[in-house]
């Protein structure tokens, strides 16, 4: 059964990744976004997410159909028209997506390793949300989140104040 | 292996990668219905990820409050997406574009 899951995850994931990066065709991104939902519902299915799990899979399925109505109202189904990214904003999109992921692989790998999500184990059913800042920071756990809500403060008050004409200059 | 003991933290690395893919699509894409369906990812992970927390914690009261969570964070998603579409319809009938780049200017 864990091979099962995994497959259906691995299914899941794989389709989420296609429906981003088939990205220029609203229609079969749209496609492998169901394939996504319908891998995930196997997936809590296997798994036992029971009835809440089903209230998400078919709330998420309802917003796609959604998405989809709207995309299929406001463009046209095989292309959304827009010319093709600059050399500049490509790389810095690249990078901010790269940092995203090696701060993800991070938690994920702190995690695994310093014995709060180990499978098989006990230690997995209590997972201390302050271990993760520990593990990854140790004593100044505390100190950088209240830094990162500093950072977080800051940066939604340059956005709500940051104003440009619209032009690329800003 | 058992699905009792390891599908909560399989479920809960599935999400974390789910959340990335969604941010992907937020980050590269620049159709805002395309930033809608990545939105829509990372509103999943997230969900996902606390029928997971519920999973690992089973008994009768943590799988209360976490089936609760996830009703709000399903309600949550809910909202964020009529409200997103709404915006890009009046978006799209004012400027005439999906391109995320034009919606830079802060119109306040």
């Amino acid at each position: 059964m864990i091979g099962l899951l995994l497959f259906f995850l691995s299914f899941a994931l794989l389709c989420a990744m296609l429906a981003i990066v088939l990205g220029r065709n609203l229609t079969r991104s749209v496609v492998a976004g169901f394939a996504m939902i319908a891998g995930l519902v196997f997936a809590l299915l296997i798994a036992r997410g029971g009835y809440f799990g089903l209230v998400v899979v078919s709330l998420g399925a309802l917003m796609l159909s959604a998405i989809q109505l709207f995309g299929w109202m406001l463009v046209d189904v095989d292309r959304d028209h827009l010319a093709k990214m600059d050399f500049g904003t490509a790389f810095a999109r690249s990078l901010a997506f790269a940092v995203f992921g090696l701060a993800l692989s991070l938690l994920g790998y702190f995690l695994w390793t310093e014995g709060e999500l180990r499978l098989g184990e006990e230690t997995l059913r209590w997972v201390d949300a302050r271990a993760v800042g520990f593990a990854l920071f140790g004593e100044l756990g505390e100190l950088v989140t209240m830094l990162g809500f500093a950072i977080a403060g800051a940066l939604l008050s340059s956005i709500l104040l940051l104003r440009d004409d619209g032009r690329g200059n800003g | 292996m058992t699905v009792e003991s390891d599908a909560p933290a399989l479920l809960l690395i599935a999400a974390i990668i789910l959340f990335w893919i969604g941010m992907l699509g937020l980050l590269w894409r620049r159709s805002l219905v395309g930033m809608l369906v990545g939105l829509l990812f990372a509103w999943m992970s997230v969900s996902t990820g606390g029928i997971a927390f519920s999973l690992m914690q089973r008994n009768a009261e943590s799988e209360t409050h976490g089936s609760a969570l996830v009703l709000c964070i399903a309600l949550a998603g809910c909202l964020q997406i009529a409200v997103g579409l709404s915006v890009v319809v009046a978006r799209i009938e004012r400027r005439g574009t999906l391109d995320a780049d034009d919606a830079g200017l802060l119109e306040g």
